[in-house]
């Protein structure tokens, strides 16, 4: 199975990790993320002011992109990793298809592509393992059980706001979770998984985003998380950047790992991962003791 | 002296006013057929410099279009007018204090960041570049490919005037071939043999030998040359 996807500009700077990891982990479980040939920006943030139009041409462009390589794979879904992007697009998207008008005009606009159709669905990759792999295949594809390991599935607001685009439940989400548990980890129940990390605050108020992440990792803490596990690379790089901050203010004791899912799948789902566990070195030793290696 | 040859003649407004010009001309030769006079605004008149940045528009047409004079012929109907100068952003860098870092050319152009893609760039374009792609691998920090996409660019500037997110793209696209030359793509070891060689004052004889020469002795040597 081959899936239209689309990187984003994160992943291919800070965010290389989640896409390197992910990609393996499309191939350990049997499917291909095929890369958009070209593609732009999604936007970066959805803009709510109903008639400025120009700001979702970029978002409109990739719908587009997906629907020419759609064809060709016979397909009308287009993959995600990112957590922004995946919250643009899906926006954008439905936009369209409750304003048709609207759709109309940027067509007009856009007179040098081919129309959007309108009929793409976008997807997370957390949908595609949930939904279209399923946790059964997940668990007999594990090759290193995480067992006993302790992880806190951190949501954040991107997938699952506005309603209108969550693909889990708003409040209590569980995919991550059910992934989680298919691997052999122990989830660990954080109410403020889907509270925000403090998103851009961070370029204009550090100490906003220095707040959001102590409440979301003191808890985390007093359960007893050993990572914390997030889908998005903006909260991945708020929670690990704020944590460092926080420990040098000596408001919290330690600092808490925060990798992408994608990187925990990989070691799951690999067995010949002695050189990647490398970079995991507290994963390694926690695993080592509680026999799970 | 058109019409004794049979040429027959176009009607273009060059600035709004009607001009009956042989058709065939370049959008350069029309405008000084028409009286015109360049001080500015023309170069080589070979579609290399991209001095001749000209939009126009054609009789019933909405789309703004865009071209190098010394490059495109007259239409029947065209409006045109010729943008001596692009008033530009352009940063003053230093090459030695540069990086290729994934931010490298948003630091010093961070207004690429306001990219909306609406591909006006690419659109407007006389050399047909994918610029709102450079843009966007720019954005991204693919140096070597914003260079590649960049690769044939004249500087024209019709680009930048077009943004309405008013990057100024043929001088983001500068400093990424500037970036990919210096730090990406494979040294030329030829030309560094050859600098190397002119710095040891080999060529200096030739050349003062030439300084001392008069124009019309200049013009001998010129006529003797060997040719390929």
């Amino acid at each position: 199975m081959e899936y239209p996807y689309y990187p984003g500009c994160t992943l291919k700077t800070t965010g290389k990790k989640d896409e390197e990891a992910a990609l393996e982990v499309a191939k350990l479980l049997g499917f291909e993320l095929k890369e958009l040939p070209t593609w732009t920006c999604c936007g970066v943030v959805y803009n709510l002011t109903s008639d400025v139009m120009a700001d979702h041409l970029s978002a409109t462009r990739t719908l587009i992109r997906a629907q020419e390589m759609g064809r060709e794979l016979k397909t009308n879904k287009l993959v995600t990793l990112c957590s922004m992007c995946y919250n643009v697009l899906k926006q954008v998207n439905l936009m369209y298809k409750n304003n048709p008008d609207k759709l109309y005009n940027i067509n007009l606009f856009m007179d040098t592509e081919e129309d959007y159709l309108g009929n793409i669905e976008i997807l997370h990759f957390l949908e595609v393992l949930y939904n279209d792999i399923g946790l059964e295949k997940i668990k007999q594809k594990v090759k290193t059980p995480l067992k006993d390991l302790k992880v806190d599935p951190y949501y954040g607001c991107m997938l699952l706001r506005p309603k209108t685009i969550a693909f889990d439940n708003q409040d209590n989400p569980h995919v991550m979770g059910d992934i989680l548990s298919a691997l052999g980890a122990i989830v660990i129940e954080n109410p403020m998984t889907v509270e925000c990390c403090g998103a851009h605050q961070v370029i204009t108020n550090k100490e906003a985003v220095l707040d959001c992440v102590q409440r979301i990792v003191n808890i985390s803490q007093s359960k007893g998380s050993d990572v914390i596990v997030t889908p998005c690379p903006l909260c991945q790089y708020n929670l690990t950047t704020a944590q460092k901050s926080l420990f040098q203010k000596g408001k919290i004791n330690y600092q808490t790992p925060v990798i992408y899912l994608s990187e925990l799948l990989r070691i799951a789902l690999s067995d010949n991962n002695e050189n990647y566990l490398k970079e995991y070195m507290f994963i390694k030793d926690k695993l080592e003791k509680r026999g799970g290696l | 002296m058109a019409e004794k040859n049979q040429i027959p003649l176009v009607s273009v407004f060059i600035m709004g006013k009607e001009y009956k010009i042989p058709s065939g001309l370049t959008l350069m030769k029309a405008m000084e057929y028409a009286g015109y006079r360049y001080t500015r605004g023309a170069g080589c008149r070979a579609g290399f410099c991209g001095a001749c940045a000209t939009i126009y528009r054609l009789k019933n047409d909405y789309k703004l279009k865009s071209a190098l004079a010394c490059q495109t012929t007259v239409e029947d109907g065209m409006y045109l007018v010729q943008l001596p100068f692009t008033p530009a952003n352009k940063k003053k860098y230093d090459m030695e204090k540069l990086n290729i870092a994934h931010n490298a050319l948003l630091k010093e152009y961070p207004e690429i960041a306001r990219c909306i893609s609406c591909n006006s760039c690419t659109k407007v374009c006389p050399q047909e570049l994918k610029v709102m792609d450079y843009v966007q691998a720019s954005l991204r920090g693919d140096i070597e490919k914003a260079a590649i996409l960049s690769f044939d660019c004249v500087q024209c500037g019709l680009c930048a005037f077009r943004c309405p997110a008013e990057i100024t793209q043929y001088h983001v696209g500068q400093l990424a071939r500037r970036l990919n030359g210096k730090f990406v793509a494979p040294k030329a070891i030829h030309t560094e043999d050859a600098v190397a060689k002119v710095n040891t004052g080999v060529t200096k004889k030739e050349i003062s030998k030439l300084k001392s020469l008069n124009a019309s002795e200049i013009k001998d040597l010129y006529k003797k040359r060997s040719i390929e």
